[in-house]
């Protein structure tokens, strides 16, 4: 089983918290949007999820295990891509297949229908330098999709993209997803992108971080982008997402003005 | 423009040697035909032997023992922070006021000039590799780490690939030291190697004599860093053409 359960989890950066008693479940082949404002700790949540960063207290549950360091049945993407300069296309999206033991060769041949998937096939020998922003993260995708994770967890993955890219970017996890379902937990501060990808949007506000509202995304699958923007119900969703998203600066607005601003 | 450069350089070479006469500075040609009879007559050969080999070892030791020293204090916090005041006093200092000192403890012999080149060598080197290491992007120790890499891998993968442009800086400036290092050596070691024929050349005011020796050393620096930068270059082909 391929869940993640976070439980009471808090976290602080010396005396700056950054939320509390985090209470968070995400069910197997679950696509999970966390969507928030900047500063409400949703990527500090992922993070932790990763393995990458420590809790101030509470607990993460990973396929039913206690987990504290980064596992070998979960893989991330990073926002900013995150590549290896010195290594080529197929050897960076081996790269993790070679940190979890693999040789040169089998690394790469493991790789190789993943650079396929995400369309770089013809480009395996090229450096990261040579490719624009959307096919770098064409290779983070990858390199995290090669090593067959059980959960796939994404910082933002489209967020230094340009629009036109992010939507193509969209399409194309739709499909890999549909594919090959497994848990994902994915980080965005865009309505549009959460409703798409999700089978369900949690939406997050800040100081103090923490989660406001489950929202179930009720389309069918396989979805189609365009379809869906065109749907009056993603106009009410994506209304609905707003209004709480919204509350945040309004709120700390009236603070201002009761303190006599 | 560099061609250009180098032919008005030459011009003025020869305008200064023809107006002041061969005492005060020689014609390129007649120093590059001394150099011809000096080489000839064995005389070269007979003390370049000397300073290439203390060169060779001096240098050799100072890049083993340099570009290692300088990863470790680069990667390990605490050992950067006991290290870094006196690496900066050490490099600051100028290197030649030491070498009397070096002799009285050492002695006159080829041992002594071996460290003073090696002196010459590491602190560069040492301060380039430390800060190549320490501009790592720390997002790519984080995304090995992401992975489940191991600390020995992350050096492997990141560590020593990211640090590798500053480690050939490095080299390139430890190398050029080094060269001089041997040299000043000689000049104050005496009786044996390049730098003496320098200074054996000097004490006879025969300044045509002494030119060549030193034209050979500047060719030698020039070679050395034409090298590193190739060298630079192969091995590190995702910087793209610079």
């Amino acid at each position: 089983m391929a869940n993640v359960d976070i439980k009471d989890l808090s976290k602080h950066f010396g005396s700056l918290g950054v939320f509390d008693d985090i209470n968070l479940h995400v069910d197997d082949n679950e696509f999970v949007s966390i969507l928030g404002p900047s500063g409400c700790g949703k990527t500090t949540l992922l993070r932790i999820v990763a393995g990458i960063e420590d809790t101030t207290a509470g607990s993460v549950i990973v396929a039913g295990e206690e987990s504290r360091k980064p596992r070998p049945d979960t893989a991330l993407v990073f926002q900013n891509f995150r590549l290896l300069p010195w290594r080529t296309v197929e050897d960076n999206v081996a790269y993790g297949l070679r940190l979890r033991g693999r040789s040169k060769a089998e690394a790469r041949s493991l790789a190789q229908p993943y650079v396929m998937m995400v369309g770089l096939a013809g480009r395996e020998k090229k450096y990261p330098y040579q490719l624009s922003g959307g096919m770098q993260q064409r290779v983070g995708l990858a390199r995290a999709l090669a090593v067959q994770p059980d959960i796939l967890l994404m910082d933002e993955p489209f967020g230094a993209l340009d629009a036109q890219t992010r939507e193509l970017m969209q399409d194309e996890l739709l499909r890999i997803w549909s594919a090959d379902r497994k848990t994902v937990m994915f980080v965005t501060h865009s309505i549009d992108e959460a409703i798409v990808l999700s089978d369900r949007v949690v939406v997050m506000q800040s100081d103090p971080g923490r989660i406001v509202e489950h929202i179930p995304v009720p389309f069918d699958r396989p979805r189609d982008a365009a379809a869906m923007r065109a749907d009056p119900r993603f106009t009410t969703l994506r209304a609905e997402m707003w209004a709480l998203l919204r509350q945040e600066p309004l709120s700390s607005d009236m603070t201002h003005r009761a303190t006599g601003e | 423009m560099r061609f250009g450069f180098a032919a008005f350089v030459l011009a003025l070479w020869y305008f200064i040697a023809l107006t002041l006469g061969g005492l005060f500075l020689a014609p390129p040609h007649v120093i590059v035909s001394r150099l011809g009879q000096s080489i000839a007559s064995g005389e070269f050969m007979q003390y370049l032997g000397p300073t290439a080999f203390i060169l060779a070892v001096g240098a050799g030791l100072g890049v083993a023992v340099g570009v290692p020293f300088g990863l470790l204090i680069g990667r390990i916090r605490p050992l950067y922070w006991v290290t870094e005041a006196p690496i900066n006093i050490f490099y600051t200092t100028p290197l030649v006021a030491l070498i009397p000192f070096l002799l009285v403890i050492v002695g006159f012999n080829y041992q002594s000039k071996i460290v003073i080149v090696f002196l010459f060598t590491v602190l560069p080197v040492v301060i380039n590799t430390a800060s190549g290491v320490r501009t790592v992007d720390h997002d790519l120790v984080e995304l090995s780490r992401s992975f489940c890499a191991k600390e020995w891998t992350v050096w492997r993968d990141v560590i020593v690939p990211g640090s590798l442009p500053a480690i050939m800086t490095g080299l390139r400036i430890g190398l050029i030291h080094a060269l001089v290092g041997a040299v000043l050596a000689d000049f104050y070691a005496g009786a044996s190697g390049f730098g003496y024929l320098i200074i054996l050349y000097s004490n006879r005011f025969d300044i045509t004599g002494a030119l060549g020796p030193v034209f050979v050393l500047a060719a030698a620096g020039a070679a050395v860093a034409a090298l590193l930068k190739t060298a630079q270059r192969r091995l590190s082909p995702w910087q793209g053409e610079q």
